[in-house]
């Protein structure tokens, strides 16, 4: 159960002093060394902690859900009773992906029936969390499914600040628990956020979540009969190996045991796997799930389909144990990958009806950038996040008047909401400037090509040049926030504005914040007008060029700007030595429809809407249209 | 009794094997008097061939399942002595601990389940379950202990997994060292109850002096590494072994026959026991002593007696062993991987039953051109039929058939035959009944 | 309810199987309790013409002890081959790809005619009907007396359908493969505890193989992890003669 999240802080060693106190109340489990292998275990000794952290085989279900336990006792004589063994115990440094395993073994285990061993085990444990703040190894994949952030399932979290843990407190067990044994202090808010900046640039480095991860269960209703389910059908032992690895499975098969006096006797749960072929073999030897492409089928459409939608959230929590135990390299992202891709194949071949059908928007925040220039932050009616990439656009509507296409300019991965900066020039946008905080719009979109994977890819350890002229800065604004979040990955960041006037300035205060980061990153300045308390620059774009220094065989030039602002800053950047494979260029045009059809936006034989509006230079110098 | 008998044992029990006795008398002369191995050959050294040498133990383990750990220590010796793998301290205590268990669960098998039974007057051990219960269930607790001890080095006694050419996979953990360390204290009370039970017992009168083969390792009561001694020669290398056993076949047994100095010799706790004496631990001389045992010893009989005596010994030198283990503590030494070439190897072990011998040729791809492996009790065949020879005769004028029959049970029970190994034995016949 | 006698015979093996039962200890005497044990010729010098369940250890590999096995199958009720050369030919069977008469020279090289022996060393089956099995090479003695209890009680002693891997999970091992060994677990009898993967070792195969195994990508695996197709075939071999030819 959340309650209100507490954070505090206290050193490492006072954690473990505080494990070792509490040894005295409960038995403490954790990860440990043991005959050559780390794996989850109880300990002795505080020291026998291991704090990194290196896959284990099973995950930490067991203490809740054991291998193998006794359920009821009884006589031949016909004397019964249920057995439930539990201790008072402390799980210590259970990772995210486990947690949410458990989280969801608690739901499992409490809806309708709740089930009294699993259940009493719980209550009688505390979990105490430690934050990975890096992938674990290539088999893991937590950030494909979101699991990384654990909303529930622990009691207290320990972030790792170097020689302290900064605790998040989740519910008052784990309140209590921290007041009894560690001594904790206020967090370093700075080095809290530090880590929670690693910890995302971690993630999202490692690819993201899967890229239709609300739509699974939908996606893999549609692909009952994909191919991909015969052929690693093929390839699969039928071993088991996969379940009984799984943090999330929990499946059991009850069995009598007579003890050899033949008078008393146990009946017991032991661990079952759906993957085994006697699974759903019913006594006459009929089995109703006799092929191996239906058992395949069946589990993993049980942690993206079946059980997801019961518990909301992708049942598979990435930890990739099945992967790393699979010797047929069978893994749930290779098959959910491919059903994706199927099921978007299949979306765009068929009609589809809902091309020109808008979502509801409503308006969370406004904020008045300059005279004729207005923030607004947007969010889905559906609740869903808008998914798109740095550079990508929608439509925005507003019955009556019509449809406008706008730049996003929040970065990606910006929970559910997404921002814009619309400037005040036409019907739509002079309708949308009369809006209020509250109010609603409708929705396409994203679309168009932006700054992909591969742009991206491209991007790393080069030195980077945005140049944006006016309200240029909107478009270009996702790419580089983006870019800034994970500095380290680029040679270094130049970022070079220019305005009419200090007062059409964008984002103010993120250009502010932006000129004090420092290190590789530098933001250079120009408005062709100013009085005297502008101290930066004055002169056009290109005048910034010359200031900064680059190589050109390792700098990429990403450039946006009103149309005439283009043939003067790509003239300048040629005669650096830049060459126009490492100049990418966002050009607007005029879209009606968004989606390749009404031709306004057509470049020759290139719609701008679907592989633009972002372009690497060199594929469209030759069109006389392009500037 | 008549001076005209045949004698006819079928199936010897309480033996490991199959085996029969014949004996045949006519007008108080002895016409024929053999040991028959009834075995079903298994073919073992030519399974072999072709082989893996990281399969050579896994199989040969598969001879006999009393003795596997004795194969298993054999083939890996042979294997390990082919590549040129030295023994490092530990890898040989950890050897040493594993044949300790295997003699401690074979050896009290042997005296309390199956020779016991003969002096107190029982066709096997389950009727004493009734009759002599603090026996049956010390000498369980004494087996339970050997077998613990293997599985704590093996992962089980009954053809281990953890022992591999060039060291173990698995290490005991000093928990389990120290558990097993305090089993084997309380082990020492209950062979002494066992040493007075065996004391009160009489056995049957009877000597033969013959050639008495064991291994020799100069300061030690030898287990594994060392060469071969002959009571009659003194000291061979182990690399030599061919020129002691000569085997040879005989039409009546599917086991081959050994024979160096004399018309047969004798290998096991007696032999070992008569060339190593010096060697035992003190509380081992005493409880000899307190068993009338000295050396030399002639009468086959006592081979049983030499095992409680072993027992005793093992007792004292496993807790020297498992003390140092501690006290120095458990490396994690990792298997040693042998550098395939042209070899040959030779394995010589002693295992409960006497001196065992593997010896394998590899081709360079570390393969099984060739293989040989000779067991205890196929060495000790011939010496079995040559003291039922020389009993004979002379019992014939005094004991009944049946006393008689007996008797000739007894004395092959005495030498703990393992007939899977040298192939099965045991069924005394007497021809023309 | 008078207790059911058992008797134990063996042929062509190593008795390690019926070794491992006396290594029962204390529970052996629990298990007299419920059985009556009437003959063990390893153990005991008395006979029974009489028994309800006969527990058979060894191969059959001659033809002159078909008479006894068929003796044993009219007197008993119940069958049980014990162990793997019972139940699979064992590693005996892994004589079975040379000739008998080649073996007979190679072993006895000056009297090859004085042995007698069958072409192949068979499990117990081919001769006779067997009720219930208790693989394994030795057998798991825990299972053993489940099978025994079971029989008693007059219930399936149902055996595992699926492989070694589960229990070697469960045991929280690591992968042998991940140590840069083979193994046959994933297509091999569970019921063992992954005794052998436990200690450092792999899976030989001793229990035979599951219903319905996916030989086809236990041989891709093999060969992926470098062995070539006559060590796979070699290593199947060991136990499960018969099914080596499966892979090939």
């Amino acid at each position: 159960m959340m309650t209100a999240v507490l954070e505090k802080q206290a050193t490492k060693d006072n954690i473990i002093l505080g494990m070792k106190k509490a040894m005295s109340e409960y038995d403490i489990a954790a990860l440990t060394k043991k005959e050559g292998k780390v794996l989850f275990d109880y300990i002795d000794d505080v020291n026998k902690i291991e704090l990194e952290y290196t896959p284990t085989v099973l995950s930490p279900k067991k203490f809740f859900f054991p291998q193998e336990e006794v359920i009821l006792e009884y006589t031949m004589e016909g004397k019964v009773q249920a057995k439930i063994n539990y201790r008072k115990m402390v799980l210590f440094g259970v990772r995210p992906c486990d947690i949410t395993g458990i989280q969801i073994l608690d739901e499992a285990f409490a809806e309708s029936n709740g089930d009294p061993n699993y259940l009493t085990k719980r209550e009688n444990s505390v979990i105490i969390g430690i934050d990975c703040n890096s992938v674990c190894d290539e088999n893991a994949f937590c950030y494909k499914v979101n699991s990384q952030y654990p909303d529930g399932g622990f009691d207290i979290m320990l972030h790792d600040l170097g020689n302290s843990y900064a605790m998040t407190i989740a519910t008052d067990k784990g309140e209590t628990f921290a007041e009894q044994y560690f001594d904790s202090g206020k967090v370093d808010s700075e080095a809290m956020e530090e880590f929670l900046r690693v910890k995302e640039h971690a993630f999202v480095k490692a690819g993201g979540p899967f890229e239709e991860l609300e739509n699974l269960p939908e996606i893999f209703a549609e692909n009952e009969h994909h191919p991909i389910w015969e052929s690693e059908a093929e390839r699969c032992l039928s071993c088991g190996s996969c379940i009984m690895v799984c943090p999330t499975c929990y499946c059991f098969d009850v069995i009598d045991e007579l003890a050899l006096s033949m008078k008393i006797g146990d009946r017991l749960r032991r661990w079952d796997a759906c993957m085994l072929r006697s699974f759903a073999e019913v006594a006459g030897g009929e089995n109703f799930r006799e092929e191996v492409k239906n058992r395949v089928k069946h589990r993993i459409n049980r942690k993206f389909n079946f059980l997801m939608k019961k518990h909301g959230k992708s049942v598979c929590v990435g930890c990739g144990r099945c992967v790393r135990s699979c010797l047929a390299d069978i893994s749930p992202v290779t098959i959910v990958e491919a059903l994706t891709k199927t099921s978007k194949q299949m979306r765009l071949a068929e009609k589809n009806n809902e091309l020109y059908l808008p979502v509801k928007a409503f308006i969370r925040k406004i904020v008045q950038f300059t005279e004729k220039e207005k923030f607004f932050e947007l969010e889905l009616e559906n609740g869903k996040s808008l998914n798109h990439q740095p550079g990508q656009f929608i439509l925005l509507s507003i019955f009556g008047i019509g449809e406008a296409a706008i730049s996003i300019s929040s970065p990606p991965s910006f929970g559910n909401r997404f921002d814009i900066v619309v400037r005040a020039v036409g019907d739509v946008t002079n309708k949308l400037h009369t809006l209020e905080e509250g109010d609603f719009v409708f929705i396409r979109g994203p679309f168009g090509h932006g700054f992909d994977e591969s742009i991206q890819r491209k991007m790393e350890g080069k030195h980077i040049l945005f140049i944006a002229g006016g309200i240029g800065y909107v478009p270009l604004r996702s790419l580089i926030n983006f870019t800034l979040k994970q500095k380290e990955d680029y040679g270094r960041i130049s970022i070079l504005y220019g305005c009419k006037s200090p007062e059409d300035r964008m984002y103010k205060d993120e250009l502010d914040y932006i000129s004090t980061i420092g290190g590789n990153v530098t933001l250079l300045e120009t408005v062709d007008t100013a009085d005297k308390s502008w101290l930066k620059n004055t002169g056009v774009i290109t005048s910034l060029i010359p200031m900064v220094k680059f190589h050109p065989e390792n700098t990429l030039a990403v450039v946006c700007g009103p149309p005439v602002m283009y043939k003067f800053v790509i003239k300048t950047l040629n005669d650096q030595g830049l060459s126009n494979e490492n100049i990418y260029v966002s050009l607007e045009r005029r879209m009606k429809c968004g989606v390749g059809k009404c031709g306004h936006c057509q470049l020759d034989d290139i719609y701008v809407c679907q592989e633009g509006p972002v372009f690497r230079f060199s594929d469209i110098e030759d069109k006389e249209e392009a500037l | 009794m008549s001076e005209t008998i045949t004698i006819g044992v079928n199936h010897i029990t309480r033996v490991e094997g199959h085996g029969n006795i014949k004996v045949d008398v006519q007008n108080g002369e002895v016409k024929e008097c053999k040991l028959e191995i009834v075995e079903a050959p298994r073919f073992f050294e030519a399974m072999l061939e072709g082989r893996h040498y990281s399969e050579a133990a896994i199989i040969t383990s598969r001879i006999c399942g009393i003795c596997s750990v004795g194969h298993q220590l054999a083939s890996v010796r042979a294997t390990e002595d082919a590549f040129g793998i030295e023994l490092t301290k530990q890898n040989h205590q950890l050897k040493t601990l594993l044949d300790m268990g295997q003699y401690f669960e074979s050896h009290v098998l042997h005296v309390y389940f199956l020779a016991v039974p003969d002096f107190v007057g029982a066709p096997s051990v389950f009727p004493l379950v009734a009759t002599h219960k603090d026996v049956v269930l010390s000498a369980l607790k004494l087996k339970k202990l050997g077998h613990d001890i293997g599985e704590m080095i093996g992962g089980r006694l009954v053809h281990p997994i953890s022992m591999i050419p060039g060291g173990f996979t698995h290490m005991p953990t000093v928990k389990k060292l120290e558990e097993i360390l305090n089993r084997i204290q309380d082990a020492k009370e209950e062979l002494k109850n066992g040493v007075k039970l065996v004391s009160s017992l009489t056995l049957p009168d009877f000597e033969r002096e013959t050639e008495y083969i064991s291994m020799y390792r100069d300061g030690e009561y030898a287990f594994i590494d060392g060469n071969i001694f002959s009571s009659d020669r003194g000291e061979i290398s182990y690399k030599d072994y061919r020129k002691v056993t000569n085997e040879y076949l005989v039409p009546h047994s599917t086991a081959k026959r050994a024979k160096f100095s004399r018309h047969s010799y004798m290998v096991g706790a007696l032999a070992r026991f008569n060339n190593n004496y010096k060697y035992l631990s003190d509380d081992a001389k005493q409880a000899a002593e307190d068993l009338g045992l000295k050396p030399k010893y002639y009468n086959p009989y006592m081979n049983t007696v030499a095992q409680l005596v072993e027992l005793i010994h093992i007792v004292d030198n496993s807790t020297e062993i498992i003390n140092d283990m501690l006290a120095k503590g458990i490396k994690n030494e990792k298997p040693v991987i042998p550098e395939l070439k042209e070899c040959a190897g030779v394995g010589a072990v002693e295992v409960p039953r006497g001196i065992l011998f593997h010896e394998y040729t590899y081709d360079k791809n570390g393969f099984i051109t060739k293989a040989n492996c000779i067991i205890p009790t196929a060495q000790n065949l011939q010496n079995i039929e040559d003291d039922m020879n020389d009993m004979v005769p002379d019992s014939i004028k005094k004991r009944t058939k049946e006393e008689l029959t007996l008797d000739l049970e007894m004395l092959v029970r005495a030498y703990d035959p393992c007939i899977s190994c040298s192939c099965h034995l045991l069924d005394v016949e007497f021809v023309n009944e | 309810m008078s207790k059911p006698k058992v008797a134990f015979f063996d042929f062509t093996s190593c008795e390690g199987c019926q070794l491992s039962i006396l290594n029962l200890e204390t529970e052996l005497l629990e298990l007299l309790d419920i059985v009556d044990i009437v003959e063990f010729r390893e153990a005991m010098s008395e006979k029974s013409d009489t028994f309800d369940i006969a527990v058979i250890e060894g191969s059959y590999s001659r033809d002159s002890d078909l008479g006894r096995l068929k003796e044993i199958r009219e007197t008993a009720g119940v069958v049980v081959a014990l162990g793997a050369c019972a139940h699979i030919g064992g590693l005996n069977a892994l004589r079975n790809s040379q000739q008998r008469e080649d073996l007979l020279k190679k072993v006895y090289p000056d009297h090859p005619d004085w042995y007698e022996t069958n072409e192949k060393a068979l499990p117990i089956s081919a001769a006779i009907k067997v009720d219930a099995v208790v693989p394994g090479c030795p057998v798991d003695v825990k299972e053993f007396v489940h099978v025994v209890k079971n029989l008693v009680l007059g219930k399936d002693p149902g055996l595992p359908t699926y492989p070694v891997c589960v229990e070697c999970k469960l045991n929280e091992n690591i992968c042998v493969y991940e140590l840069g060994k083979t193994c046959l677990g994933p297509v091999v009898r569970a019921g063992c505890n992954a005794v052998c993967t436990s200690n450092g070792g792999v899976c030989i195969g001793c229990r035979g193989l599951i219903p319905n195994p996916n030989l086809n990508s236990q041989k891709d695996i093999m060969q992926k992890y470098g062995l070539d197709i006559q060590r796979i075939i070699d290593s199947v071999n060991l136990f499960m003669t018969e099914n080596a030819r499966e892979v090939q």
